[in-house]
């Protein structure tokens, strides 16, 4: 069977990736040798897996979709889930642009260099920011620039400034721009004090200045005079590290608080329900978990403190930093959190539509968990049950969905403010259409409180 | 402090475009400029912790992560 290009990896000449088998394989071409043969050889490739900065591989004879000019196939350990930065939060963005950053202070060190600084080359495994791609490493020349640099601005820098200065949620930008955000877009939509930050100030604005700048065409190239020495790119890898390190989301800090602490459930309803959740956690037996509308992650973690590859998916950057901090404070190895908005999720994005999946396409979970989460769809975003029910059978095999009637204070809030259109919103409704998609396998009213958990399992 | 030498350095480097379409030449045109100056600042500050290290005993000296290897 022959493999099957992935449309993902068209753009680097070195190499691509593609699926035979089900197993995820890259091919080499001959003109990435050197560089290869570099990096096995120097030791980096040792130093990097070993301190978990770059996926492990093993060389493979299996033959590559483009035999001719193949040097070697490759198979790099499998991720459980691929996410994008545009699904991540600050924290998230920002260690995965310090490893970035450390990758490229440690190749220099072995005499190579990062081609590229792509942050969709950085994926998140065991809850750490890792390397995917192997291919982005090249024998450092004497003199010559970083060639990565302007893509690892536009990648990281920019997104996190304006996340840092503006708003969290213009992390979404990255969706319109595949190739990172312009850097004179974030010049213009950063505050005119960011200007008195030595770092933001050379790395975005007046980088930005230079590249209109220069976007003029005139006769000649930079050319000969186009030389950096080594001293100079180790210093301008060490001054992005400290612009990023220097930039802080303060208003994470300011909206901590209180999650949870307006929910009307008692302690003896909090428990039952975590107990119920683990019952059916366990009654699923699943290998990945999705919870859609996670907040803090703190049903997520039922999930992954059973091993399980847990994805915690929320539209509110607060509530996916907290659950992010959390996560990497108990070194949890097997949570996820990303920040999707579930009334619209990442669509399929890039050339054709094909460089990057949607949500869906990622899918399914063995089992998603929607808790506390039908009335904010069916009331607030006013999604007919029926619809909430094809979306979910699209999005797992088991799915473990609370139902919040509408004598729920917390839905009796949402009424407050709008017209009670909602007539079929009612236990026996909800049965009936997700009856009409999943055999439902259990239904367990929550002890002090009005709401029911059920296990469900797609038709 | 080196921050702000960067800054005014920058300032005071090409004004004029020499060069051709895309942004990425201002990019590498930028670079050249900026490693230049960050360079002599992560020199001075290498430097400068090395005198000061003359005069503190060994054991008070903060570990030296900046410590690069130029040939």
């Amino acid at each position: 069977m022959s493999g099957r290009r992935l449309p993902g990896s068209f753009r680097d000449p070195s190499g691509f990736v593609f699926v035979r088998d089900n197993v995820l394989y890259r091919h080499l071409s001959f003109s990435y040798k050197p560089h290869y043969d570099r990096l096995m050889a120097s030791g980096l490739y040792r130093a990097l897996v070993d301190g978990e900065r770059l996926v492990a591989h093993q060389e493979c004879a299996v033959p590559s979709p483009a035999d001719s000019a193949c040097y070697k196939v490759i198979r790099p350990e499998p991720l459980p889930f691929i996410s994008y930065p545009y699904e991540w939060c600050f924290s998230q963005l920002k260690d995965a642009a310090l490893i970035t950053l450390a990758i490229q202070k440690t190749a220099l060190e072995y005499g190579l260099t990062l081609k590229d600084a792509s942050a969709y080359n950085i994926q998140f495994r065991g809850g750490r920011p890792v390397l995917i791609d192997t291919l982005s490493f090249e024998t450092y020349v004497e003199g010559k620039p970083w060639t990565a640099y302007r893509q690892f601005c536009r990648h990281f820098l920019g997104p996190l400034a304006i996340m840092a200065y503006c708003d969290a949620r213009l992390n979404s930008l990255a969706r319109f721009f595949v190739d990172g955000i312009p850097l004179e877009l974030v010049s213009r939509l950063l505050p005119t004090r960011t200007r008195l930050r030595a770092g933001v100030l050379s790395h975005i604005h007046l980088h930005a200045r230079y590249q209109t700048k220069y976007a003029a065409a005139v006769p000649h190239g930079p050319g000969r005079s186009s030389r950096v020495s080594r001293l100079g790119l180790a210093a301008l890898v060490d001054h992005l590290r400290s612009t990023v390190t220097g930039l802080v989301w303060k208003a994470a800090a300011t909206e901590w608080g209180a999650y949870y602490s307006d929910v009307n459930y008692s302690e003896r309803a909090w428990a039952h329900k975590r107990e119920q959740v683990d019952a059916f956690l366990a009654a699923s037996r699943p290998r990945t978990v999705w919870d859609m509308g996670a907040n803090d992650g703190r049903f997520s973690r039922i999930a992954s403190a059973r091993g399980v590859d847990t994805l915690s998916i929320d539209a509110d950057p607060v509530a996916v930093e907290k659950n992010y901090r959390t996560c990497r404070r108990e070194g949890d190895r097997h949570l996820l959190p990303l920040r999707i908005d579930l009334t619209n999720p990442s669509p399929a994005l890039g050339w054709a539509s094909a460089e990057r999946s949607s949500l869906l396409q990622r899918g399914p979970a063995d089992t998603a968990l929607a808790l506390a989460l039908i009335h904010h769809l069916a009331i607030v975003n006013n999604v007919p049950l029926r619809d909430v029910a094809e979306f979910f059978r699209s999005v797992c095999r088991f799915l473990v969905i609370e139902f919040v009637p509408k004598t729920d204070s917390q839905v009796q809030r949402l009424l407050r403010t709008r017209e009670d259109v909602f007539p079929d919103y009612t236990k026996d409704s909800f049965e009936r259409a997700f009856g009409a998609l999943f055999s439902i396998e259990a239904a367990v009213p929550i002890r002090d409180s009005e709401r029911t958990l059920y296990l469900m399992q797609t038709k | 402090m080196f921050g702000w030498l960067t800054a005014i350095l920058l300032f005071l480097g090409p004004r004029h475009a020499i060069a051709y379409i895309d942004p990425g030449t201002g990019s590498i045109v930028f670079q050249v400029v900026l490693a230049a100056v960050l360079g002599v600042s992560f020199l001075l500050k290498t430097f400068w912790r090395r005198i000061k290290g003359l005069w503190s005993s060994p054991a008070n000296q903060p570990p030296d992560e900046e410590e690069h290897r130029e040939k």
